[in-house]
């Protein structure tokens, strides 16, 4: 079922356009992953869909209810995790996630039990009474998700949720984006970070200037580029008969042989290596150095832009 | 209107805004030592207004009394009062409106029936109203040992034996009490800190921009009218303990008089906090961050505070100070104190009603604008 429909969207500040013409839809139970550099559109797109701005054209429907239509029916069914640390530094960590359940709506003993959970759900339970301004900035990261989530809503959109915290709370994160998922929660989650979309996201729309540029899963975005992996082994004796048998190995699609590398491209390279490993050896070759490299979703915006995800 | 949103917010202004120590003591208690520290600096002061000179004044006049004496009082008064005040000749009635809104210090009632003079004073020039007393007093002292002595004169040889009447100077009809120090900056620091109330709803629309919180709070569902509201509430109730810790310190305390009107008094403290809200409003749509906000409100405020005199006892120029929204609310904060009613208070709370309006427009008008444009 398409949860987040959006359909023909466009945005303009002043003359420059910051969507173009986008559609899209979420599929409810997806991580669904928007990913591209900066100024590709992504936090306009949240920002229209959390009816935070208006869209010039275009039309948003989420879990079939036009956003223009109803807004505040809208908002109760979203979660926004924002860039930002948008939090209250004087009030406890169990304060700032009450407030913003009581926004949502929550009162009494549901309120009570909810900010209890999110607080647990986010590891924060024995620094409840904390405030935001003794927290590290993994802590406040987490403790931004927890306000977010305390209404348990059926869409939550995180805003690039790692920006400048510590592998550890990275991880921490991404691992909570996957449970939050598992409970029943659809997720859009932006990012420039690739790695993270691809280790979370089970559909993904790459971005550039306001337009979707390619949609899927990530290997059907990797098929964009090729579909082989390429395996560069640097060696100091290799001869014609070598190389000859080398080509007979199941599973290597090419094999070539230039100024002391073998270049082989395989559909998948872990299983053939071990095979090309052994004839190299048994053949006297002595390797150098091996190189293998699989398609990722930097190289299928390269391809795509000819730009680096991060310029 | 989701009243539990508007409520949801304010209460948690009103928590922040006393949670920080500085905060609370400026909120709560600056206000106290404010008044305490410039009422006792400033009482010898105003006991010594007693006997300072005076520059020549006006004074209203009315003498409808055909009597003889009281045609003998008049040409007393004006040949011997002309070197210190000129009379403006005008009616009994609405003297007292005439007093307030023409700040004449003293009036001089001789009615048409009656053996007195009346003389009523504005309560606000004990100097003028002194001057006016001693020279009423005098004329009265010799007009009145002529009538004794004619009394000891057989009635065959005096010229007028009906007027054995003595003739009196009516003192119990002041218009309004004297001000103590106390009472005036009780009054002029309530105004200042009232004003000094806007600031938080300022600082806090400003933070809430500056940390995106005010984007996060509008992906909930609630509107930004119940958002501005809960932080105009949220000021105001802060604004209300203020005025509520004031009235009752002060009146336990140094014993201030606030006069028996609270409605009065309500009333002109509900304008001059809405007035402090759309100050903070309008303060908050131009300035970007909470400290710019606080210094140049701050520096506004305390500029026209010392413009209508509040930190120093009397405005630097009567002109300059009817331009300070302070002069209006402290001019009838004070008026209430020494006995005025509604109707003397009427044209003060029309000017600070127009100011309130006039600011509200803009601020509601700029603030659209801000928030659209964000």
């Amino acid at each position: 079922m398409e949860l987040i429909k959006i359909q023909d969207l466009t945005k303009r500040y002043g003359s420059n356009i910051a969507v173009d013409n986008l559609s899209l839809s979420v599929t409810e139970g997806d991580i669904f992953g928007l990913l591209g550099p900066n100024g590709a559109g992504k936090s306009t797109i949240i920002n229209i869909v959390c009816g935070l701005l208006k869209a010039d054209v275009g039309t948003i429907t989420i879990d079939n209810i036009n956003i223009k239509s109803d807004p505040m029916e809208v908002k109760r069914r979203i979660g926004l995790v924002p860039q930002e640390i948008a939090l209250y530094d004087v009030l406890t960590a169990r304060e700032n996630i009450s407030f913003f359940g009581k926004l949502a709506g929550l009162r009494g003993n549901i309120l009570k039990q909810r900010t209890d959970e999110a607080l647990e759900f986010v590891g924060l339970t024995d620094k409840f009474n904390g405030t935001p301004k003794e927290f590290s900035g993994g802590m406040k990261r987490r403790l931004n998700i927890a306000c977010a989530i305390v209404h348990q809503p059926k869409i939550i959109i995180m805003d690039e949720p790692t920006v400048g915290i510590d592998p550890q709370s990275r991880n921490h994160i991404l691992d909570s984006v996957k449970r939050l998922n598992q409970m029943g929660s659809t997720i859009i989650y932006t990012s420039h970070y690739m790695e993270e979309v691809e280790s979370i996201c089970n559909q993904i729309s790459i971005l550039d200037n306001g337009r979707v540029i390619a949609s899927g899963t990530k290997e059907q975005l990797k098929r964009i580029v090729s579909n082989e992996d390429r395996i560069t082994i640097e060696c100091l004796n290799m001869n014609y008969s070598s190389l000859e048998k080398l080509k007979t190995v199941h599973g290597l699609n090419h094999v070539e042989f230039n100024d002391n590398k073998i270049e082989i491209l395989a559909e998948n390279a872990q299983s053939v290596l071990q095979d090309v490993f052994f004839l190299l050896s048994s053949n006297d070759v002595r390797i150098k150095e091996v190189k293998m490299s699989v398609p990722n979703l930097e190289t299928v915006f390269l391809s795509l832009t000819g730009r680096k995800l991060r310029d | 209107m989701n009243w539990k949103h508007v409520t949801t917010i304010a209460i948690n202004d009103i928590k922040m805004s006393l949670r920080s120590p500085v905060s609370f003591v400026l909120i709560l208690f600056m206000p106290i030592i404010m008044v305490f520290v410039m009422g006792s600096v400033m009482k010898p002061a105003f006991d010594m207004a007693e006997t300072q000179t005076v520059d020549h004044f006006d004074v209203i006049y009315v003498n409808e009394n055909p009597e003889g004496w009281a045609k003998a009082y008049d040409s007393f008064i004006r040949n011997s009062g002309a070197d210190y005040f000129s009379l403006v000749e005008s009616s009994e009635v609405g003297i007292e409106d005439q007093m307030i809104e023409n700040g004449y210090p003293v009036a001089i009632i001789v009615p048409s029936v009656g053996n007195y003079v009346q003389i009523i004073g504005s309560g606000k020039g004990l100097a003028e109203e002194t001057v006016v007393r001693t020279l009423t007093g005098g004329f009265l002292s010799s007009l009145n040992f002529t009538i004794a002595l004619n009394d000891s004169i057989p009635s065959d040889v005096s010229p007028n034996p009906q007027s054995k009447q003595y003739i009196t100077e009516k003192t119990p009809d002041t218009l309004f009490s004297n001000i103590t120090s106390y009472q005036y900056f009780a009054s002029s620091m309530l105004v200042f800190f009232l004003l000094t109330s806007g600031m938080s709803i300022g600082t806090a629309l400003t933070d809430d921009r500056s940390i995106k919180i005010h984007k996060r709070i509008n992906a909930y569902p609630i509107r930004e009218k119940e958002y501005l509201i809960g932080k105009i509430v949220g000021s105001g109730t802060i604004g209300v303990i203020q005025a509520i810790l004031v009235i009752a310190v002060t009146t336990l305390v140094f014993g201030v008089d606030w006069g028996d009107k609270p409605m009065e008094i309500t009333m002109i403290i509900a304008l001059v906090i809405f007035i402090s809200s759309a100050i903070g409003i309008l303060f908050s749509s131009f300035i970007k961050s909470s400290g710019a906000l606080t210094a140049s409100m701050t520096v506004v405020l305390w500029f026209m505070a010392f413009l209508s005199g509040g930190f120093t006892g009397a405005p630097i120029s009567d002109t300059v100070s009817n331009l300070t929204i302070n002069h209006w609310a402290f001019q009838s904060i004070t008026t209430v104190m020494t006995g005025g009613e509604f109707s003397n208070i009427q044209r003060e709370l029309a000017v600070l009603l127009i100011i309130a309006t006039l600011l509200w427009g803009a601020a509601l008008t700029i603030y659209k604008r801000r928030v659209t444009n964000e």
